[in-house]
Order: C-alpha cells, then sequence, then structure tokens
C-alpha cells in the first residue's frame, strides 16, 4: 500500500510538471498563425570582370526578438537591358543568426544579374521574406551610386564648345591641306 | 621646274641668228624628281583627309552627346518609369533598377502634360543618364529639410530642357508610392546662377552668401531646390530654383 502510494506520488509529480509545459505549448500550437512581418534587403554593388560579388543581406522585423532562420540565395542574368531572366546562374542557401551578413558570389561574366534572397525563419511566429536587386558585372568602372566629385553640384550640361570648335577647325585645315595641294599640283603641271 | 621657256636661235634655220624664234622645249623629267612629287602629292592628300576624318570623328561624338545620349537616356527613363510602376504595385518603396535606386516621378505641369520623369537617388554619371538625381544627404520627398533634385538641361534625356522657362508659382508634383507631394516655386528658371562649388544649395536651410540675392522662402520646413546647367554647352554654372511643400496626399486616399 505505501509503495503504491509513492509510486502514484512520483507518477503525480511526474505529470504535473509535464502538464504544465504541454498545456501553454498545445495552446500555442492550436492559436498559431504567424503574424509578425519581416523585412529582406539584398544589395550587391557593381563589380569589375574578374571579381566575386560581395552580396550583403539583411532582415529586419519589428521585434526585439532575434531573427534567425535561413537564407535562400541566387543568381539569375538579365536578358539585354530588360528585366527578362534568362536563367539561374548560381544558388546558396546559408543561415541567417540576427545580423547582417555578407555572402561572397561568384566569377561572372560581364553583364547584368539579378539577385534575390528568401528568407525562411526559424520561429513560425515570423513571416518569410523576399526581395531582390540588380548588379552589373563590367569594365573598369565602379559603382553607381557614388557623386563622381564629392563636394560639388554636379556636373548637368553638354559636352564642352571646344570639341565643336576643335572638330571644325580639324575639318576645315584638313580642307585647306586638300586645296593647298591640289593648286599646288595644279601650279606645277600647269606652268 | 619642269618646264623651261628657252629663246634660243633654231639651229636648222638657215641664218638663225638674224630671225631668231621663239621655241618651247619640254625638258624630260628626271625620274627621281618625279617621285618625290607624286610622294608629296600623296603626303598632302592624305594629311588632308586624315585631318578631315578626325575632325568628323570629334563632330559626329558632339553630335552623338546632342542627340544620341538623348535616344538611349529616353529608352533607360521609360525602363526605370516601368520598373517603378511594377515596383509600387509589388510593394517596394524604394526600387531596384539597372541604373540605380528609383523612389519618385516628378511631374512638372510647365514642362508638358505628359511630363514624368523618374528620380534615383545618387547624382552619378549613370543616375542622371536614366531621369533626375535625389543628391545625397538631402531631406526625402515631403520630409522636412531641403529636397534637392538635379538633371541634365541638355543630353542624355533633357529632364530639364525647359528648366529657364520655370516661374514663381509653377507646381513640382512629386509621386511616391506612399504620397504625392506638390510643391510650389518661389524662383524663376533665370533668377540664380551659381557656380558648381557653391553647395549651400543642398543645406537644410539653405542661406545665399550673397546677400540681396535669391533665397529660399523663410520659415517653410519643406523645401524643394531644383538645380542643372545653366548654359548649352559646358558651363560651372548652376541654375537654381527654389520651392515650398504645399500639399500632400496620401496615395491610398
Amino acid at each position: 500500500m505505501r509503495q503504491s502510494v509513492i509510486r502514484l506520488g512520483v507518477l503525480a509529480s511526474l505529470l504535473v510538471p509535464s502538464l504544465l509545459l504541454a498545456s501553454p505549448s498545445r495552446a500555442d500550437d492550436l492559436n498559431y498563425s504567424p503574424t509578425v512581418p519581416t523585412s529582406c534587403t539584398v544589395d550587391a554593388p557593381r563589380i569589375k570582370v574578374g571579381e566575386r560579388p560581395r552580396i550583403e543581406i539583411e532582415v529586419a522585423a519589428n521585434t526585439t526578438t532575434l531573427l534567425t532562420g535561413s537564407v535562400d540565395l541566387a543568381i539569375a542574368t538579365r536578358a539585354g537591358a530588360g528585366r527578362a531572366l534568362a536563367g539561374v546562374v548560381w544558388t546558396r542557401t546559408v543561415r541567417y543568426e540576427g545580423e547582417p551578413r555578407t555572402v561572397l558570389g561568384p566569377r561572372l561574366p560581364r553583364g547584368s544579374y539579378l539577385v534575390t534572397m528568401a528568407f525562411t525563419p526559424d520561429d513560425s511566429a515570423f513571416v518569410g521574406c523576399r526581395n531582390a536587386g540588380v548588379f552589373n558585372v563590367g569594365g573598369g568602372e565602379t559603382g553607381g551610386e557614388e557623386d563622381p566629385v564629392p563636394g560639388n553640384l554636379p556636373d548637368t550640361g553638354g559636352p564642352s564648345v571646344l570639341f565643336l570648335l576643335v572638330g571644325g577647325a580639324l575639318c576645315a585645315s584638313g580642307a585647306g591641306v586638300l586645296g593647298w595641294g591640289r593648286r599646288r599640283g595644279d601650279a606645277r603641271d600647269g606652268g | 621646274m619642269s618646264d623651261t621657256d628657252l629663246d634660243a636661235p633654231d639651229p636648222e634655220t638657215p641664218g638663225g641668228t638674224a630671225t631668231t624664234e621663239r621655241v618651247r622645249r619640254r625638258r624630260s623629267r628626271p625620274e627621281q624628281e618625279t617621285e618625290q612629287k607624286s610622294t608629296g602629292r600623296r603626303v598632302t592628300f592624305w594629311t588632308g583627309c586624315g585631318l578631315i576624318a578626325a575632325g568628323i570623328a570629334v563632330l559626329c561624338w558632339v553630335a552623338w552627346q546632342f542627340w544620341g545620349t538623348n535616344w538611349q537616356s529616353e529608352r533607360r527613363q521609360n525602363e526605370v518609369r516601368d520598373a517603378i510602376g511594377e515596383g509600387w504595385e509589388s510593394g517596394q518603396d524604394v526600387v531596384r533598377t539597372e541604373f540605380g535606386n528609383a523612389t519618385a516621378i516628378v511631374r512638372i505641369p510647365r514642362f508638358g502634360p505628359d511630363y514624368a520623369m523618374p528620380v534615383l537617388e545618387g547624382s552619378s554619371d549613370e543616375v542622371l543618364a536614366a531621369g533626375i538625381g535625389h543628391m545625397e544627404d538631402t531631406a526625402d520627398a515631403g520630409m522636412e529639410g531641403n529636397y534637392v533634385l538635379a538633371a541634365h538641361r541638355v543630353t542624355h534625356g533633357e529632364p530639364f530642357a525647359e528648366f529657364p522657362s520655370l516661374e514663381p508659382g509653377d507646381e513640382v508634383i512629386v509621386q511616391t508610392r506612399a504620397a504625392t507631394y506638390t510643391y510650389v516655386l518661389d524662383s524663376g528658371g533665370e533668377d540664380l546662377i551659381i557656380p558648381f562649388t557653391e553647395t549651400w544649395v543642398l543645406d537644410e536651410q539653405p542661406v545665399n552668401p550673397d546677400a540681396g540675392e535669391i533665397n529660399p522662402p523663410e520659415g517653410v520646413s519643406s523645401l524643394i531646390t531644383l538645380l542643372t546647367c545653366s548654359e548649352i554647352f559646358h558651363t560651372d554654372n548652376r541654375s537654381v530654383v527654389f520651392g515650398h511643400l504645399v500639399e500632400t496626399t496620401p496615395t491610398s486616399g
């Protein structure tokens, strides 16, 4: 009898905490729906041919909870100057641990590319997010957003009038040389 | 000289000393001299042709700047406008395009009823070749501070081609995804011309260091400043107009 009471006591002591712990979690499961939206940011600066793009990714949400999850990255070529995607050339899945991070992409030939990110949160209370950004692999130029002459107002005018004058002067002098050569030849031939 | 006129007695004429005849004789050209002349002519000819070709190339480049870049930039502007429309529909405030981040569309009724130019962040050559540039570190559209926009007056699509025609009272309508902001200009397109080194126009509350010159309106928290080159060809001077915010209409409303 005493042993039975002890067994019941032990069983009860094991069951009560497990019930206490299980109840809220079951309630959460029943009432769950992801409600906290997240915001994805992906950026890759313009690079030269032969360089690897540094893809910067960031996920933000209006919460103090650390955002963790996985990020699916993909790079696709863009056909010409349009926005049509010609094909995915690179994919990678990386972990996101609450801090913005940089992922090194592949070496790519010259062209325009679209990098996309899709965030899948670990915590099902958050809603996943997606975003995309365009970057170019080009020649010697870099960047497309820096001020070319920092500290001054930008150059918004046409070409220098000097080019017009130089072009006109070259044409005129060329015509002059041709005319002079012809006159000289005529003088020699005709006396 | 290859030809020579000689006054000489004809040896075959009897009494040639008495009746001197004027004869023209042509001396045969030495081969070497002929070759030198031919080479000289060729050099002159090709030098002239080279100069003309160089001149035409330079003039073609100038023509490309004035017409070719406009054709190219108009396509880019259309592309950015389309991308803005698609981006706003999908919920993006800032739309990433091949030429930069686009944030707004500007309408200036003075420039025509169809005038709708995209605004991109920054003032790099690439940005200014695809629309209007929103100067770095200046206020956003509709916000407190100075919203500064710069664009080409000639070449690269010429968004501000009609800048000198702006007059006080003209409206500048800036549409973003969130709202449409209406500014009214306080100065005209030819009222203020400054050197490109005078960056006070980018200040949050610009104050003209030249007393008595054009200033933005006082006591206004949300300003707009438009700037472009003051001449057709390259110049160090910039034309500037100031305006202030008069109306904000949320897009959803």
